[in-house]
């Protein structure tokens, strides 16, 4: 029995993305145009901090908590690099993460509601009193 | 490596290892080495980056501080508890739930044991704590009451006290 089940239920809309998630998943989607089709948490972290120009990164718990939450949602898919790689290169192993398809459609989803809000806002600025 | 920055690097260690205590080892070994993992990744690129020890100690400190909160609440996500554990929790509330019940009812008892009401007193019910006392009458006139030898003898009541003497300059 798990105690958050109902919290999990309750705290969001299914499907909705917090900013943070959102911000996620444009930091993978920039990764992979750069090249990067896999990444670990701090290069999200670092790409986030360069992204909003902020010195400090995202907290730990912060990102790997939303890191989880993601591939729980099935946004994101992680593996366990291969363990030779960290032991020939004596550094602790990466956990990779790659967007997947289902990531690319709730980031297009994302902006596409932020576009509708926006417009929306601004009509109703200009709209008379 | 300093001593600002191998105390911060243990502080973040020691926190992970806090919070991920007695928890499935897979999920715990994950969040482990993930976390090991970015303290190694972000002390080398900061080092790359020629930036300080202190200024990486700062960095790893606050990461951790302003994490903390969800630290905790991914914890609390991930607590499983048992069948057996809510059907003992269960067991234990309906017992003492029966005691309850039987403490309530001999306190009644004990409070009123000779008053049986033809209904239910619900002012007992909801304070069975407090009696509820009813207002004595006002008291009569004194009257004494002597007994003698199977004869009850009304006595009157003693004469009132002499007024006091009036003062000698009227």
């Amino acid at each position: 029995m798990q105690i958050s089940a109902y919290y999990q239920a309750v705290r969001r809309k299914p499907g909705s993305l917090v900013p943070l998630e959102i911000a996620i998943c444009e930091a993978a989607a920039a990764l992979r145009g750069a090249g990067h089709d896999e990444f670990h948490g701090y290069e999200i972290a670092k790409t986030l901090g360069d992204a909003s120009s902020c010195r400090l990164l995202t907290a730990y718990g912060t990102l790997y908590r939303a890191l989880g939450r993601l591939e729980k949602m099935g946004l994101l898919r992680s593996r366990w690099e291969d363990p030779e790689i960290p032991a020939r290169e004596n550094r602790p192993g990466r956990r990779l993460y790659t967007l997947t398809a289902l990531g690319d459609a709730a980031l297009a989803d994302a902006h596409a509601a932020t576009e509708t809000a926006t417009r929306r806002r601004v009509r109703r600025r200009l709209a008379p009193a | 490596m300093t001593a600002s920055l191998a105390a911060a690097i243990a502080v973040v260690r020691g926190w992970t290892r806090v919070y991920t205590a007695r928890m499935d080892p897979p999920i715990r070994d994950a969040r482990r080495a993930e976390i090991e993992s970015d303290l190694w990744e972000l002390h080398e690129d900061a080092r790359r980056r020629g930036a300080s020890p202190t200024r990486i100690a700062i960095q790893m400190g606050l990461r951790l501080l302003f994490g903390i909160a969800d630290d905790l609440a991914w914890r609390a996500e991930h607590v499983r508890v048992s069948t057996r554990i809510v059907q003992e929790a269960l067991w234990a509330a309906a017992a003492a739930s029966l005691i309850f019940v039987w403490w309530l009812a001999t306190s009644l008892e004990a409070i009123a044991p000779h008053e049986r009401p033809d209904g239910i007193n619900v002012l007992r019910l909801l304070y069975p704590m407090r009696p509820i006392v009813s207002v004595p009458p006002p008291p009569g006139p004194p009257l004494e009451f002597a007994r003698f030898a199977n004869e009850c003898v009304l006595r009157p009541p003693p004469p009132p006290p002499p007024p006091p003497p009036s003062p000698p300059w009227r």
